[in-house]
């Protein structure tokens, strides 16, 4: 087979001809592209997301699209488990979106490889407007790579009704209030016992949640890196509890067996069923669950805190320019508006997130959905560990989310030890704080 | 006498009661979508379970219709599998005829190696696959979808065996009488594969129609995504709300299930035609 | 399709000084036949030059590479491989793909003889129990695993539930290795089945009936009939449907990818499911690759393997 010499050749060839033929016939097929040269102006905006999301997405497109006249924004939604995989195809052969949406745990791997806009003279000016923590996460060498957009975080819904079934009076109404290891324990086996055929609760480390199980870690009064945020910290006895507590929820039979770590049946798509009690989800969920769930009543409270205090995990988005874009400007003009305090403000209020800038963050926000259950979340908010906001927006965080994947998912199942689960885990961080 | 008949008569009903149960065990599957995707979920997660649907309730099928472009959808999925369908079938008669029955250099070789690409899955290709559209400008187009899935070796490898099976006589009497290669093509061969085309249109239609790794990364745009690629977002959409997921499902299915109920009477011809023995 | 009616204008451009030769070549019968052949051949040809060849040396190119995200690949020989031989994934991967091949195989080949003999005999309404038996090989790979994910929840599905109402405890499909492997195993037979049967009854008819018939003569009973004479006259078909069954099971993707994703714990994580995981998930591609690479070589020799047996055993 000798393909290498006549291979630019014949690639060169096949181009002109196919495109050709491509071009031609095309056109008959009900002209779904858009490629022509006169597209200058349309932007590409590629994100996942709830149907709340992506109407919230689209009226700010629009509004956009209404202050810059020749612009229009086509708001791209993909699955979102095949985000990264298609993102990423895109990306690497020079055909990435405008701007598109991506969570702090991945943004690094994206600007460390030089496919992310410097957005400096844009948002850069702004530095001050974002919760510092935010802010820090889509860094990379000193410089901003994407505009913190929303946050979001987990706390716990339960049933109502099994509630009352098991006889549970008092939940925690406050922070200070949330229930201790123990006493958390102590419910869920009372909404065991009183709800047979059921499981008491769901938490959702499940696949790109699986750094939600850090959680624990800190409540534990563990961390994952040193004080110096380069020497992996795991091999101690916090992290040894932290594994033999969360591994106990499915010994125990408090948790559903078939809701491990790898597999996407995760809390908030039981809830509704009844078939939980009470699940950790984050409040991007509300509206979703808000109208899945017709037959009971649910209620949220904090998450549960150990020894070492509460503690809540750092989700929510970022929005990002491309080095592909063929109108960065108007690409880093779009990130911007997006993050402007009015535009942020009626995403955070439709979609049940918190807003990323601190003039938003103060402010009573007028949730469209489920307004009585957002203190709760936005309390448990003031809970993010600031060394573990800073672990999970390492560019190369996303190693140890797919290393938590499998290791946590291999010693909750597949009877791995705690001593290779922490290897694991370890060799994991140290690769990512090499990089 | 009638004892032999009584047996056989028993014998032919035990058949048919066997193949039934069998029947309807297969069938099984399809039928609970059909109930899950009538059922309200507050049915599906309740304790107690009925075998059949106890009311209809549509909204499985408006709601996720109203939200997606599912005409779109199926309108991309009709013409990326009708075209790959014409074109798989055109070169796979071609070469099928010259492996089988024309005498040129490199053809064992040749054929070894593309039936041996059998053995390759095709995520294991998808990422240069995926370069080699890009090189083409063939990205976010149907074309892009279909050209690198016409290199099957299933279906070439069905019609070289196929066509081994006309008898080389048939082929030397039409040459006898003065015609070419082409029209010993045209006028002999090409009669006698009806079954064959059968079974390359069922199998390519089913491919191609089915497929939603490859649809998603090469098109580009919302609107021109296929129904597979549609069944994706459902999923992560719907979760476990399985009445809207077995309804989009059951969608999905119904035109691949015509094109099978048309051609599946060749199906079984085509099958032993192919000379798998 | 201009290009291909008109032969001539296919053929390579030739040097004078052959011209005559190539000239005399054509002429010849043998040289024109090889003439068509070549165009015959070439859409097909050129087709998997491009779009599956090429692909594959790029393929075995990658996996001696180190990649770590897009873009940037740095040559790392053998190392890949030298890591797989090291994975304890890798090995279960293996392992189970193995396994599913060992359980899915037989079970199809057994069920789809099976329904071709029954489905060979004269009986009402047969086409369309045929077309039924056939009928979920042409469903999605994800619309098959979606149903079988629903039906084999552990909570809600119908076969637990069916199971309660018999009083028996549910089983844990989606929490437990075995059990998990056991729904794919179902889900594969459900889908397969009917390929197999298609290509027995295909060969049943190509059978001749005097040979029955001379059977029957001697008194063979039905079980001595099949023993002495359907098996082994559907030996080449059962062959093919085992060559062909192997080649399919080692691919296992949809079913697993939407049902269980690999879980729970390895337990049944496929070669290609952790090929996918790895290049796409974790974005190693140059692993990925080899993954790939060894998954295509094992597969070439377990069928060069049989090929060898199947014709020993054929000449013997």
């Amino acid at each position: 087979m000798h393909l290498t010499p006549m291979h630019l050749n014949r690639r060169q060839f096949l181009r002109t001809a196919i495109g050709a033929a491509a071009a031609s016939s095309l056109a008959a097929c009900g002209g779904s592209s858009s490629t022509g040269g006169a597209s200058a102006a349309t932007l590409t905006f590629s994100v996942w997301g709830s149907d709340a999301e992506i109407g919230s997405f689209n009226a700010i497109a629009r509004a956009f699209e209404k202050q810059n006249a020749g612009i229009t924004v086509k708001v791209e939604q993909l699955p979102y488990e095949q985000m990264r995989s298609t993102l990423d195809a895109r990306l690497q052969s020079g055909q990435g979106p405008d701007l598109f949406r991506v969570t702090y745990n991945d943004i690094g791997i994206y600007s460390s490889q030089g496919v992310l806009q410097d957005l400096s003279s844009t948002i850069g000016g702004q530095s001050s407007a974002f919760i510092d923590a935010l802010w820090a996460g889509v860094q990379y060498e000193g410089k901003p790579y994407g505009v913190p957009h929303h946050t979001d975080t987990s706390a716990v819904l339960y049933n109502k009704e099994h509630f009352a079934k098991a006889g549970i009076k008092d939940v925690p109404a406050t922070l200070a209030e949330a229930w201790t290891w123990e006493q958390f324990l102590e419910v869920a086996e009372k909404l065991k016992a009183a709800n047979p055929g059921g499981a008491a609760f769901g938490v959702n480390w499940q696949q790109f949640g699986a750094f939600r199980w850090f959680n624990w870690l800190w409540q534990a009064g563990g961390t994952a890196l040193a004080a110096d945020g380069k020497t992996p910290a795991l091999d101690s006895p916090q992290t040894r509890e932290a594994l033999a507590f969360t591994k106990s929820f499915y010994d125990k039979g408090l948790m559903p067996r078939n809701m491990l770590v790898k597999t996407n049946n995760s809390p908030d798509l039981v809830f509704p069923t009844g078939k939980v009690s009470m699940a950790f989800v984050g409040d991007f969920l509300l509206p979703d669950l808000s109208t899945r769930i017709t037959d009971f009543e649910f209620g949220a409270t904090y998450l549960p805190r150990g020894v070492g205090g509460a503690a809540t995990d750092l989700g929510g988005n970022a929005v990002v320019v491309t080095t592909q874009s063929k109108n960065p400007e108007a690409a880093a003009a779009f990130a911007a508006f997006l993050a402007s305090p009015d535009n942020m403000q009626q995403f955070c209020e439709k979609t049940t997130v918190l807003p990323a800038r601190k003039d938003l963050a103060g402010r009573q926000l007028d949730y469209a959905v489920r307004p009585d259950l957002m203190p709760v979340f936005q309390e448990q908010a003031t809970t993010m560990p600031p060394d573990l906001v800073r672990l999970v927006t390492l560019p190369a965080f996303s190693g140890v989310n797919d290393a938590l994947v499998q290791h946590l998912e291999a010693f909750f199942a597949g009877g791995q030890s705690p001593d290779d689960t922490i290897a694991g885990l370890t060799t994991a961080l140290k690769k990512a704080v090499a990089v | 006498m009638t004892a032999a008949n009584t047996h056989q008569r028993r014998a032919a009903r035990l058949r048919l009661a066997l193949a039934a149960a069998g029947a309807l065990a297969m069938l099984f599957p399809v039928y609970w979508m059909v109930v899950t995707a009538l059922s309200s979920p507050a049915e599906l997660r309740g304790s107690r379970f009925s075998l059949w649907p106890t009311a209809a309730n549509w909204a499985n099928f408006t709601d996720p219709w109203g939200k997606f472009p599912y005409p779109t959808w199926i309108l991309n999925s009709a013409v990326i599998a009708v075209s790959a369908v014409a074109l798989t079938v055109v070169i796979n008669l071609m070469a099928g005829y010259a492996f089988a029955k024309l005498r040129f250099p490199g053809r064992n070789v040749l054929f070894l190696m593309i039936v041996s690409t059998l053995m390759v899955p095709v995520q294991v290709v998808m990422v240069p696959q995926f370069h080699l559209v890009v090189d083409f400008g063939l990205l976010g187009s149907n074309w892009g979808v279909v050209l690198p899935r016409l290199a099957e070796a299933f279906g070439l490898f069905m019609a070289r065996q196929f066509m081994m099976a006309v008898p080389d006589e048939l082929l030397e009497a039409a040459q006898v009488d003065g015609s070419g290669q082409w029209r010993t093509f045209f006028k002999v061969v090409l009669p006698l594969c009806k079954p064959l085309i059968a079974v390359l249109v069922i199998f390519t239609f089913m491919w191609r129609w089915n497929e939603f790794a490859w649809p998603l990364i090469v098109l580009k745009d919302p609107e021109s995504y296929t129904l597979q690629v549609g069944l994706l977002f459902l999923k992560n959409q719907y979760g476990q709300d399985y009445g809207a997921l077995m309804a989009m499902s059951l969608v999905s299915m119904i035109p691949m299930l015509i094109v099978f109920a048309l051609f599946q009477r060749h199906f079984v011809e085509g099958m032993a035609r192919s000379g798998i023995k | 399709m201009a290009s291909v009616s008109s032969p001539a204008s296919a053929a390579p451009p030739v040097p004078p000084k052959s011209a005559r030769s190539w000239a005399a070549a054509l002429r010849t019968r043998r040289g024109r036949e090889a003439a068509t052949g070549l165009v015959f051949a070439a859409p097909a040809v050129a087709v998997f030059a491009v779009f599956m060849f090429w692909p594959l040396i790029k393929v075995v190119w990658i996996s001696f590479h180190r990649t770590s995200g897009f873009g940037i690949a740095r040559w790392i020989g053998a190392r890949n491989y030298q890591d797989i031989t090291a994975d304890p994934i890798f090995w279960t991967a293996l392992a189970n793909t193995a396994l599913y091949t060992l359980l899915s195989v037989p079970l199809c080949l057994v069920a789809g003889l099976a329904a071709a003999l029954l489905l060979n005999k004269r009986m009402p309404a047969r086409g369309l129990i045929r077309a039924i038996f056939y009928m979920p090989a042409v469903i999605s790979g994800v619309s098959s695993a979606l149903i079988a994910a629903w039906m084999f929840n552990e909570d809600l599905g119908i076969v637990n539930r069916m199971l309660g109402l018999l009083g028996f405890d549910g089983v844990p499909w989606q929490s437990e290795g075995l059990p998990a492997m056991l729904s794919l195993v179902a889900v594969s037979l459900w889908i397969g089945l009917g390929f197999n049967m298609v290509v027995y009854l295909a060969a049943l008819q190509g059978i001749p009936r005097q040979v029955y018939e001379a059977a029957r003569c001697d008194g063979a009973s039905w079980w001595q009939t099949l023993r002495s004479i359907t098996i082994p006259s559907l030996a080449p078909t059962t062959f093919f449907l085992v060559v062909i069954g192997i080649i399919i099971s080692f691919q296992v993707f949809d079913i697993v990818y939407v049902m269980t994703g690999g879980g729970p714990g390895n337990s049944t994580t496929m070669l290609v499911t952790y090929a996918y995981s790895t290049g796409f998930e974790q974005r190693q591609q140059g692993y990925a690759s080899a993954i790939g690479v060894l998954l295509y070589l094992i597969v070439l020799v377990l069928t060069v393997i049989q090929w060898r047996l199947g014709r020993r055993r054929d000449s013997a």
